[in-house]
């Protein structure tokens, strides 16, 4: 795999982890399991 | 009189206009400084991102792009935009609980320290003036530039502009006037974007052009230039430097005042999460856009010199003149909205923070005013009077809370054993570390690693010396209080609606990863790819 694929590909990822720690962050404070 | 001085003006008007309706609603000083508390997602996300984004972004980081370097920029981003989330997360939302009006007396109330909120007032007013300063100067070049004005009508103009919306609006009008701002300079890099590809032949031919670019090769593989030339000398150094980089721009965005007193103007908790998930979006769209666009430029003009002035050579020549002119509004936008934010936060800790501030909040208000109109004409007077090739002062003045600020400011919620004393020597060595590491680079010509970096050397002895003088005292419970109260929710804040609104933005940011994911394969990595294995196979063909 290129560099540049690797590059396209992270480069979603890291929105993709956001999003799922700030959905995680957001049921888990706000929804009483914390 | 030229169309750009024509735009300008208008633009100003504009800027003004807003600052005027909205200065109308300052009843008191909660308006004035944290804009009523009552701001929306949108307002929210419009001053983050403006006043993040500065002159810096569109001159410095596209003439980096335009050399080639966009590639790290990108990945910089990409690790940079998660600070928002961190800083929201668990300092921001917490922040936004104590209902201070500013982020130092966030600091003083939490420790009890009216020593700490002074120090933290200090470092605001001598670290955003120093910034205020290097907006100021980034914009009235592009003025003078741009209408062939003097160079000293350029700094009053741009003195003027940012001024008169925020003295009589305060963060009232500073969150509409960012947010305005903020569409504008968005809209425009998405536009000239468009004209940069289109005068390249269109997207696959331009982009095939630019894998193949010859005068600067590598300019759009996945580390750019590198080399004995560049500043990286392999793609791993340049990995290195965007990831170093990336986490300490990420601290800024997290901790920083310009970043973290917005929260302070939410409505509520959750549009506090919001708007982190918005700015971070935001940010790693527009990055990506900017650093494809300037390095594009190399396909219609190779040469412009100074680099940093990429966009201005974009608006004169490759855009109709109309949308030129925009787009020069919309960088000058980008500079105004972050010298507005600086101003009025310089304001409001000299008032509130530094100087025994007046019980009486009629007084306050009026007090805040007259420090802005004082603090602006020694802005003004320090950039008509000092050489702006002293500009290298002001490049360590933003990032320096990063190191003053971060580890305090994380502690501050989530240590149970950091000390008034803890947090005031942590907060004062950081500040100085950071300082000393820019001043051993800027003097002794040395170049730090990129480990080394100034953010990441204060941080490490803000954080050393907070462990150090904490476990020397101890923790005052009325300190302690404090903090528990901060970790007690509001009791509307678990409301089912407001809870599914806000988990629709972490749901956004994981379907547009996916799409940018998609398009990035097919619309960059693949044909990139088709290019280069096209050119090796024609040079060996017999």
């Amino acid at each position: 795999m290129s560099g540049e694929m690797i590059l396209s590909i992270s480069y979603g990822l890291v929105m993709v982890a956001g999003g799922v720690f700030v959905w995680w962050q957001v049921k888990r404070y706000f929804e009483g399991d914390e | 009189m030229n169309i750009f001085l024509i735009a300008l003006i208008i633009s100003m008007i504009g800027y003004l206009a807003i600052g005027w309706y909205a200065g109308r609603k300052v009843k008191n000083l909660e308006d004035y400084y944290v804009a009523g508390r009552n701001a929306s997602t949108l307002l929210i996300v419009g001053t983050l991102v403006a006043s993040f984004m500065s002159t810096n972004a569109f001159l410095g980081e596209m003439g980096m792009s335009y050399q080639g370097h966009g590639p790290l920029i990108v990945i910089m981003t990409g690790v940079n935009c998660m600070g928002y989330i961190i800083g929201a997360l668990f300092f921001g939302r917490y922040l936004r609980r104590s209902r201070a009006l500013t982020v130092p007396e966030f600091f003083g109330r939490r420790f009890g320290s009216r020593r700490l909120q002074s120090l933290a007032g200090l470092t605001i007013v001598i670290g955003l003036t120093c910034y205020l300063m290097a907006v100021t100067w980034g914009v009235s070049l592009i003025v003078t530039k741009v209408t062939d004005m003097p160079s000293w009508a350029s700094i009053v103009l741009v003195w003027f502009g940012y001024t008169g919306f925020t003295l009589y609006s305060g963060s009232r009008g500073v969150v509409l006037t960012d947010t305005a701002m903020f569409l504008l300079f968005s809209t425009v890099a998405l536009v000239a974007l468009y004209y940069i590809i289109q005068s390249g032949g269109g997207w696959f031919s331009s982009l095939e052009q630019l894998a193949l670019y010859k005068d600067k090769p590598g300019l759009i593989s996945w580390h750019g230039v590198v080399g004995d030339d560049s500043n990286w000398k392999t793609p791993a150094d340049g990995l290195v430097w965007a990831l170093i980089l990336g986490v300490a721009w990420g601290i800024v965005v997290a901790v920083s005042p310009w970043q973290t007193s917005r929260y302070l103007m939410a409505r509520d908790e959750h549009v506090v999460i919001r708007s982190a998930c918005g700015a971070s979006i935001a940010m790693f769209l527009l990055y990506l856009i900017n650093s494809y666009a300037a390095a594009a430029v190399n396909l219609s003009n190779p040469s412009i010199d100074p680099p940093e002035s990429v966009m201005i050579w974009v608006a004169m020549n490759l855009m109709p003149t109309v949308l030129g002119a925009l787009l020069v509004c919309g960088i000058l936008a980008a500079g105004l909205s972050s010298a507005s934010t600086f101003l009025s936060l310089i304001g409001f800790s000299s008032t509130n923070d530094i100087f025994n501030h007046s019980n009486d909040p009629v007084t306050q208000l009026r007090l805040t005013r007259h420090t802005i109109i004082f603090v602006g004409v020694a802005v003004v007077l320090l950039c008509l009077i000092l050489p702006s090739n002293i500009f290298w002062i002001t490049y360590f003045a933003g990032p320096v809370f990063a190191s003053s600020w971060g580890a305090v400011a994380f502690m501050s919620i989530w240590s149970k054993s950091i000390t008034e004393s803890g947090a005031f020597w942590g907060m004062l060595s950081g500040f100085f570390g950071n300082i000393a590491a820019n001043l051993i680079q800027v003097f002794w010509d040395i170049q730090l690693p990129v480990y080394l970096d100034p953010i990441l050397v204060g941080s490490a002895i803000s954080l050393f010396t907070i462990i150090m003088i904490s476990s020397l005292g101890e923790v005052k419970p009325v300190s302690e209080a404090f903090r528990k109260k901060l970790h007690q929710m509001p009791e509307n804040m678990n409301n089912k609606t407001e809870i599914a609104r806000t988990l629709l933005w972490p749901k956004a940011m994981i379907v547009l990863g996916i799409l940018v994911m998609v398009l990035m394969v097919n619309f960059y990595a693949t044909p990139y790819e088709g290019a280069i294995t096209k050119q090796t196979l024609m040079e060996f063909r017999p």
